[in-house]
């Protein structure tokens, strides 16, 4: 295959600069011709195939994707810290307005104490058990949105009464 | 600013979408590859013209040189060389599906640089001044290239 004449005809093909009668006389030959079908052949194909699935427009914000690539670590630590943080302000909140959880505020009362006589107001945090004679409800150390209910009953805690036994 | 944002994204999309990634998956060798490199192409030619430093001459040319840097950048991330054997192209809706395999096959066994120059013509329409700017060399070193790759594709393929 004579090479002149195949670097002519690619020359052409780019619309390049060419002598216009070495062109006329390769393309007069079989050869000239052959190699001309060729390279448009070779165009042709170049120009098939290869179409891109539907794809959205890259919006300015969706440089964060490449970390995708990487895993997802720093959004999940930041959303960790995240509710952290709003736990421990919805805490803070819920104390300031008085809506702490009725096991929060139990927790906050005194612990028990041994008494004889009268029943204690709270026996211990939790444990209620029914009593023969109403108790008044306990004082709360603070105000309280809900309403507490009435304890039932009180265990009383003597010394040297084995308290695991039945009642 | 964020209408003018958008049109010009869209404008940037519509024109060179299909090229650029077409390109990059000749090149990469993978499909999926090609579509996120596709969105930095444009990603970074729309900050670049948001900062100023659009194209200043040819644009198709400016977006194939951004396209071959973020394939380099890949490459180099990748810690290897992009695959010397192309992905089989999709079935082209004008036929001709076994002409078209063939030549990405054959794609694949030609030198990077050789490839590179021949898919910025056939797939980015560059000229040969376009292509000589983007890959850093001169007009004659891209005709010679073009005359030898394809002379080396028309042997395998047979035509």
């Amino acid at each position: 295959m004579n090479t002149h004449t195949e670097e002519l005809i690619s020359a052409a093909m780019d619309g390049e600069p060419v002598d216009l009668d070495a062109l006329q006389a390769v393309l007069a030959g079989a050869e000239g011709r052959t190699a001309l079908a060729a390279f448009v052949l070779l165009r042709a194909a170049s120009a098939s195939g290869d179409e891109p699935a539907g794809m959205a427009v890259p919006q300015p914000h969706a440089r964060r994707q490449p970390w995708l690539l990487r895993g997802p670590r720093v959004p999940a630590a930041l959303a960790a810290s995240l509710a952290l943080v709003a736990a421990a302000a919805a805490l803070w909140i819920g104390s300031r307005v008085g809506t702490v959880p009725v096991t929060t505020q139990a927790l906050r009362v005194a612990p028990p104490r041994v008494q004889t006589a009268p029943a204690p107001q709270v026996a211990s945090p939790g444990i209620v058990v029914p009593a023969a004679t109403p108790v008044a409800a306990p004082r709360a150390a603070e105000p309280c949105a809900l309403e507490l209910p009435k304890i039932a009953k009180v265990v009383k805690f003597v010394p040297g009464v084995d308290w695991k036994s039945g009642s | 600013m964020r209408k003018a944002w958008t049109t010009l994204s869209d404008d940037l999309f519509r024109r060179y979408h299909r090229d650029i990634h077409r390109f990059l998956t000749r090149m990469s060798g993978q499909s999926e590859v090609a579509d996120d490199l596709s969105q930095e192409v444009f990603l970074r030619a729309l900050r670049a013209s948001g900062n100023g430093h659009g194209a200043t001459g040819h644009e198709r040319g400016w977006m194939f040189s951004i396209a071959r840097s973020v394939l380099a950048d890949y490459r180099r991330q990748a810690g290897r060389r992009a695959a010397g054997s192309p992905l089989a192209p999709e079935p082209s809706r004008d036929g001709g599906q076994h002409l078209v395999v063939a030549l990405a096959q054959s794609l694949g066994r030609l030198p990077d640089e050789d490839r590179e120059v021949f898919l910025l013509k056939e797939v980015g329409g560059l000229t040969y001044q376009e292509i000589a700017a983007v890959c850093d060399c001169t007009t004659d070193s891209v005709r010679a290239r073009l005359y030898r790759t394809r002379v080396a594709l028309r042997a395998m393929l047979t035509l």
